[in-house]
């Protein structure tokens, strides 16, 4: 897969922007705060009419704009595409694919990015739910049952919360708590048994990933999945969950170590042992996205040589742009050639590149 | 500045209170009661009158009625051992439409939604098990909505009746008529595959 062009209205600090990539290597060159983030944030928009950063749409609009809209062209088997999202301060979004209303979990199927920012070291360093959220990311673009089995799990979750936190007084809220208690446990062993094979894909394929990283000291890096607490004595459990104000069992308390060899790696490794650690698993993540869906994904990669060594961030951009679309920023370009030059200037928040 | 009149304002504002009329339907709606003929205003009224005099609750299914049980509970032809429970009276309407079904139904006015704090006190889940004690059915079938909480309702009433004799069945999901295998997602068609059934000469 690959983007064509990009037009955008009020997004972040740009008013206007109207772009054409290159099919291979584009670079986003700028001082600080020129807006190279931003430019990656808003492709990543425009796909999925999703940020990666920020969950309220609401940030993203231009100042004192009252709408944004971005429209994003790209080709993926030789068919062309395009995605059209608006959104206005009364919070209304509209999501149109090749002009054809639809629902914005469609454009995660349609399209596949992978993003490489300074964010990434959370993958290592951050809460367990960063990397849940991460795998669960994953299977949902390899495996359409897994979306709506984590769908109903979310559902069931709400629903059970909600009615734990009315205390379940009546027989028919136990009979219905219930229920949703069986659908829970069955439901997480789905999503367990998702997330456990993807684990055995990923660890499979460490090895490899890390050696084209130069990297072999990291060739024994593994991933460990810990379920959490099993269902007990139902009736001890209610009680519990009551006094605590929601559900205390399920796949949504799972966690997901990092090991390299016995130590833990978010206990025991540097700064930079975590970055390059994370670099190498998201690298998997492509390298598994790319044979799962037959399809490069395309690579767009914050701030490179910020975030790794000069070596490492070469090897990176070498590996990933020999097979796909990438698109990248960095300060001054001087290290990388690529095929087109996207220069941003902290003036100026028009871009018009033929 | 200049405004409407004030009668005109507050019918706007009334009309505005309804289902799917935002402010500028609402204008156009009062505009247009202004124009109407005074015969066709007052058919319009009399018939809204009429909609919430006449029309009630079947007292046994809680369908839509104009006496004390409603058409298909009134009628000795339907067959009295077959329930089929439906979310609301539209339901029952396409169904009926297929001439499909010839026995009774259970409106259940809603469905579970515990986190709007939709639980089985607030829809009419306790009528339902009422019913099925204290009337001669033996076929029970499920047709609330292939959603989340449709599945969520048709569970609950099947974990409630467990220890009963009675057959539960829940309507088929699968493929529509008319629709091409290549384009359905794939978990209806994981369901269609699932529920096929035996050739039988019905279907030719």
């Amino acid at each position: 897969m690959h983007l064509v062009g990009l037009q955008a209205e009020n997004f972040r600090n740009f008013s206007t922007v109207q772009l054409s990539f290159a099919k291979h290597t584009n670079l986003i060159t700028g001082s600080n705060g020129s807006g190279k983030s931003n430019l990656i944030e808003l492709i990543y928009y425009a796909l999925f009419s999703r940020s990666f950063k920020t969950s309220e749409d609401m940030n993203l609009l231009h100042w004192k704009e009252s709408y944004l809209r971005t429209q994003i062209e790209f080709q993926r088997d030789g068919v062309d595409k395009t995605v059209v999202v608006s959104f206005n301060s009364n919070k209304e979004k509209k999501v149109l694919l090749n002009n054809i209303p639809e629902k914005f979990s469609v454009l995660f199927r349609e399209s596949s990015v992978i993003v490489f920012s300074p964010s990434t070291s959370q993958l290592v360093k951050g809460l367990p739910s960063v990397r849940r959220k991460w795998l669960d990311r994953i299977l949902v673009r390899v495996d359409r049952e897994f979306t709506s089995i984590l769908y109903s799990y979310q559902q069931t979750l709400r629903n059970r919360n909600a009615l734990i936190k009315r205390k379940l007084i009546q027989k028919e809220d136990y009979d219905l708590y219930d229920l949703l208690t069986t659908n829970l446990v069955s439901l997480s062993s789905l999503i367990r048994k998702g997330r456990q094979d993807l684990i055995k894909m990923i660890n499979a394929v460490i090895s490899p990933t890390v050696s084209k990283m130069d990297l072999p000291m990291f060739s024994s890096i593994e991933l460990k999945y810990y379920h959490s607490r099993m269902m007990e004595d139902p009736s001890l459990l209610a009680k519990e969950e009551i006094k605590r104000g929601g559900t205390l069992i399920g796949a949504h308390l799972d966690q997901i170590e990092i090991f390299h060899g016995d130590a833990s790696v978010r206990d025991f490794s540097s700064e930079g042992e975590q970055k390059l650690i994370s670099f190498c698993l998201k690298l998997c993540e492509f390298d598994l996205i790319q044979v799962k869906t037959k399809n490069s994904p395309v690579c767009l990669i914050d701030d490179l040589f910020s975030e790794l060594d000069e070596d490492r961030a070469q090897l990176l951009f070498k590996y990933v742009s020999s097979v796909s679309q990438t698109i990248f920023t960095d300060l001054t370009g001087r290290l990388i050639e690529a095929d087109k030059v996207i220069p941003l200037t902290r003036e100026e928040n028009t871009i018009c590149l033929p | 500045m200049y405004e409407f009149t004030p009668s005109y304002l507050k019918a706007v504002e009334e009309l505005h209170q309804l289902p799917g009329i935002g402010p500028k339907s609402a204008e156009k709606l009062a505009a247009s009661f202004l124009k109407m003929k005074q015969e066709d205003f007052h058919g319009f009224v009399e018939a809204l009158q009429e909609l919430r005099e006449k029309v009630k609750q079947c007292s046994r299914c809680y369908n839509l009625a104009e006496s004390e049980l409603c058409l298909i509970c009134s009628d000795p032809e339907r067959d009295q051992t077959k329930l089929c429970v439906v979310e609301e009276s539209k339901d029952l309407v396409a169904i009926e439409k297929t001439g499909a079904y010839n026995g009774l139904y259970h409106v259940l006015q809603g469905v579970l939604k515990p986190i709007e704090g939709i639980q089985s006190n607030k829809i009419r889940l306790k009528e339902l098990f009422h019913r099925l004690q204290h009337e001669s059915f033996q076929e029970i079938i499920l047709a609330t909505n292939f959603n989340y909480e449709g599945e969520l309702t048709a569970m609950y009433i099947v974990k409630e009746l467990k220890n009963s004799s009675l057959t539960i069945s829940r309507l088929a999901s699968g493929l529509p008529m008319g629709s091409d295998i290549e384009f359905a997602d794939q978990l209806t068609l994981k369901n269609a595959f699932r529920g096929r059934e035996k050739f039988s000469e019905e279907m030719i």
